[in-house]
């Protein structure tokens, strides 16, 4: 075995490294690319939702419509912690936490009054759908989702 | 039909009664330069109370006035003559000392000398700065939401804050604004797109520091907290978003910005000390402000 072959497959050995290295960075871009979903309907049907439907109407469909989307059917809201549950939330009153909902008929007690309905799935930030409604007819669905943060 | 006359004359006669009360009772407050009310006068321009005050806002001279005493003392803040105390929002200070009576609920900055003093006010200097909250601001960075944050932080601007991780603080976000071509501009909870969720993303790493155990790490910026959210503001939404300006000329990102903004703020670091990469923060002089159009 001469210092030419012992060189040479180095050098190779090497490139086949960069290859590997290049194409794992290519493939996850691709994934970025290929996963990433930033869409806004204004008319028609998206996501088990339907344009013009009542708060009502949207409030019984979202959990067929976000099990859609999530292997674990599990649905996150960000709530702002009050004086009377922050000891059962282990949080000071006035901080922002993500809590997962059962979207009881409870619960629409407190969407009704907002005009912006806003769903994280599997507790990220970056996997959403968020509803807007005008005059209590939705007129906007959002669905947003990625896997990477810009810095 | 006179009496229905007499009676609208007479209810005119009362909105003008009314208007001139009203006209009476106007009063023009008079500020220096660091927003103390040194003097108030009333629509005729006559001049009814009078003030002046030491640098650190020990009052040297007053006149009376005759329409009661005005709770507005030095730089505008609320005077106890019970307490002989001004209330900054966050703590209560003595004018006759030019201390706090509490430590600063922020906590000490390597990258500030006068953060060392955990009472003193205004930086030591009362001629240029003022401390109208006793409120502080920051350069916080998260780690991205990415391979467990491997590839490196994301950096934001916080002011208004009482104390660190306070969530009534007013926390700024930069990001990928888009408009077109990409473009590094503030983002919010209303921004779509690639920067979408960055702004709840930062608020709530800030508030996690609230907890003793965070990746979330910061800098205290050494300065009147105001006079960042001006800064902030007046940041110009003109330069390429890349995710490494380093690479690629005249490009930014929300490290760039923020990073930019704390160091026009208190001359100190663009960045972080915590040992991670921040890209985009040592190019901030691509950065431009309105204020440097003026």
């Amino acid at each position: 075995m001469n210092n030419s072959f012992i060189k040479n497959w180095c050098v190779r050995l090497v490139l086949k490294i960069l290859g590997a290295v290049f194409l794992a960075i290519a493939v996850y871009v691709f994934y970025l690319w290929f996963t990433y979903i930033d869409e806004t309907v204004y008319s028609g049907t998206a996501y088990g939702l339907t344009i013009g439907d009542s708060k009502q109407d949207t409030y019984r469909k979202i959990p067929s419509s976000l099990s859609q989307l999530s292997n674990s059917g599990d649905i996150y809201i960000l709530i702002k912690v009050e004086n009377d549950n922050q000891i059962d939330l282990a949080t000071n009153s006035g901080h922002t936490i993500m809590v997962k909902t059962l979207l009881h008929d409870i619960g629409f007690q407190r969407f009704k009054d907002l005009d912006t309905w806003e769903f994280y799935i599997d507790a990220s930030l970056f996997n959403s759908l968020k509803l807007k409604f005008c005059k209590n007819s939705l007129c906007e669905i959002h669905r947003h989702r990625k896997y990477f943060d810009l810095p | 039909m006179k009496t229905r006359l007499l009676k609208r004359f007479a209810f005119l006669a009362l909105l003008l009664a009314g208007h001139a009360q009203a006209a009476q009772s106007v009063t023009f407050y008079h500020h220096d330069a660091l927003g103390s009310v040194i003097a108030k006068s009333d629509a005729d321009g006559y001049l009814y109370l009078n003030e002046e005050y030491q640098p650190y806002g020990e009052k040297i001279y007053a006149t009376e006035d005759f329409f009661g005493g005005s709770d507005d003392w030095y730089t505008g803040k609320n005077y106890s003559e019970e307490l002989d105390l001004t209330y900054f929002g966050a703590r209560w200070y003595d004018a006759k000392q030019g201390r706090f009576l509490s430590v600063d609920p922020a906590p000490v900055s390597l990258l500030s000398m006068h953060s060392f003093n955990r009472y003193h006010y205004a930086n030591n200097n009362p001629y240029k700065y003022v401390d109208p909250n006793g409120e502080d601001a920051y350069l916080v960075s998260r780690p991205l939401n990415i391979m467990n944050g491997l590839p490196g932080n994301h950096n934001f601007i916080v002011y208004n804050a009482r104390y660190v991780g306070d969530p009534g603080a007013t926390v700024i976000s930069f990001g990928d604004i888009g408009g077109g071509a990409d473009t590094t501009g503030r983002v919010d909870e209303n921004t779509k797109g690639f920067s979408e969720g960055t702004s709840t993303t930062d608020r709530l790493a800030w508030e996690s520091l609230s907890k003793k155990d965070t990746k979330t790490t910061f800098r205290r910026i050494g300065i009147e907290d105001s006079i960042v959210g001006n800064i902030a503001g007046s940041l110009l939404e003109d330069t390429s978003y890349s995710i490494y300006p380093e690479l690629e000329t005249n490009t930014t990102n929300s490290n760039t910005a923020a990073g930019a903004i704390a160091n026009r703020a208190d001359g100190g670091s663009s960045k972080v000390n915590n040992g991670r990469r921040q890209p985009g923060s040592s190019v901030i002089d691509r950065i431009n402000f309105r204020l440097d159009e003026q």
